[in-house]
């Protein structure tokens, strides 16, 4: 089917002048232009002027392109195709660390999770009476300690060696609370000793801990009559375990 | 054995993972990339580095390539695009980029030894005008002549190539290379 639908020259001749211009014309058809050119002056000028255009593109190629090298392409390896922009590779490779800086960082968060421990975060949200049922260096025979009040967010509590507090009684009342924070000393903070408030603590002296140890470690062996028979040993050993 | 490939083979072989699939397309594309940017662009380092910008683009969205089209058409609207966007950045380096004629006095013509002075001078002031011509045509015309006259692509080729009917291929053309001509007929040297 013929294409008539460049009509590119002036008087509307609408034949396929690129077409001839770049010698991509059928036979037939550059018959029709050629004898269409001989009769019309007006599309022979047009013709030559459009192909002097031509021409001096030609030109500026010729002189200026031909003699180009072509550059060589090189796509680097750290370019990655879509498919391959999240790969674990590519992830990997924008967090290097080098081997000080991860020591630094285990270093600090070792330092930081013994942090936690001593200033007790981890007690935060278990009530005061799981608090003390949970610790058993506790015993229940020992008497009862005051719990701390917390009156701000930060707590910081002092704890001195008072002989009278070795004579409290099991249960406590609130005049061993008072006695208590009687017994804080603002002015000696101690790092160790900080807690965040909620986390309600037994205050606990060293000395009675030794001691509760001692009494949970003590055998009791000493209360049955048959010492050497083994198997009532073994099964007080597993009663004792099961009720710490 | 990647030589007898055709394009699109060698692009479903790059999205599965073969690097050497997308090293022959760039092979056999990248003399006609760079003479479509150097007509796009008329400097040879910009159209190195347009080139360059286009073969990584695709090999970045390799994966995105759609059957549907060839990847000769895909490859030549990625180069397009690039070579427009590096017109733009120039463009707001310098609000003049194509009329710098300090620059133009930078480039080195190599002229015919047969030719006496006055005629080599002419002929450079020739082809700066013809470039700065070429340059100020409208995107859609410049790249039907640029394809035309430095991919030297037939015009089935730049049809299928830009999606176009072969009829507008033809028109295009032509009526880019008539725009030409009235510029360079306002221009005080003498064409051809």
């Amino acid at each position: 089917m013929k294409d008539t639908s460049f009509y590119n020259s002036s008087c509307g001749f609408d034949g396929d002048l690129a077409g001839y211009l770049y010698g991509e014309i059928k036979p037939d058809e550059k018959q029709r232009v050629d004898s269409h050119l001989a009769g019309c002056n007006e599309c022979a000028m047009e013709i030559a002027s459009v192909s002097a255009a031509k021409f001096a593109v030609e030109d500026w190629r010729r002189q200026e392109f031909t003699g180009l090298k072509t550059p060589s392409i090189t796509i680097e390896t750290n370019v990655t195709s879509s498919s391959q922009v999240w790969s674990w590779a590519a992830l990997r490779s924008n967090f290097q660390f080098s081997l000080p800086i991860a020591g630094v960082a285990a270093a600090l968060i070792i330092v930081g999770f013994s942090l936690l421990v001593r200033i007790g975060a981890p007690n935060v949200g278990i009530s005061a009476g799981e608090t003390a049922a949970n610790d058993v260096s506790v015993p229940n025979s020992l008497p009862q300690l005051p719990v701390q009040e917390t009156t701000s967010n930060l707590l910081i509590t002092n704890d001195f060696d008072d002989p009278a507090k070795d004579d409290l009684p099991a249960d406590v009342t609130s005049t061993s609370v008072k006695d208590s924070k009687r017994r804080m000393a603002p002015e000696r903070p101690s790092i160790g000793r900080l807690r965040f408030a909620g986390a309600r603590r037994p205050v606990v002296r060293p000395s009675e801990i030794s001691v509760a140890k001692q009494k949970s470690k003590a055998p009791r062996l000493n209360n049955f009559d048959e010492k050497d028979d083994e198997t009532l040993r073994l099964e007080d050993l597993f009663a004792e375990i099961e009720t710490s | 054995m990647a030589t007898k490939l055709t394009d699109e083979q060698l692009v479903k072989s790059a999205v599965s993972g073969d690097s050497e699939a997308f090293g022959e397309i760039v092979k056999r594309w990248e003399r006609k990339i760079f003479a479509l940017c150097f007509g796009m662009l008329g400097r040879e380092d910009d159209a190195r580095d347009a080139a360059q910008e286009a073969f990584i683009a695709a090999f970045r969205n390799v994966n995105n390539f759609r059957g549907d089209a060839k990847v000769s058409s895909w490859l030549h609207r990625i180069a397009v695009n690039q070579c427009l966007t590096t017109k733009r950045r120039a463009k707001t380096r310098s609000e003049d980029f194509l009329d710098d004629e300090t620059d133009e006095g930078s480039r080195v013509f190599i002229a015919p030894l047969r030719l006496s002075p006055l005629r080599t001078t002419e002929q450079n002031e020739r082809l700066v005008l013809v470039r700065k011509a070429v340059l100020s045509l409208p995107d859609d015309l410049r790249e039907v002549i640029v394809m035309k006259e430095f991919e030297e692509m037939t015009f089935q080729e730049i049809s299928e190539v830009l999606e176009l009917p072969l009829s507008t291929v033809k028109s295009r053309l032509y009526t880019a290379l008539k725009q030409l001509r009235r510029k360079l007929e306002r221009s005080p040297v003498e064409i051809a």
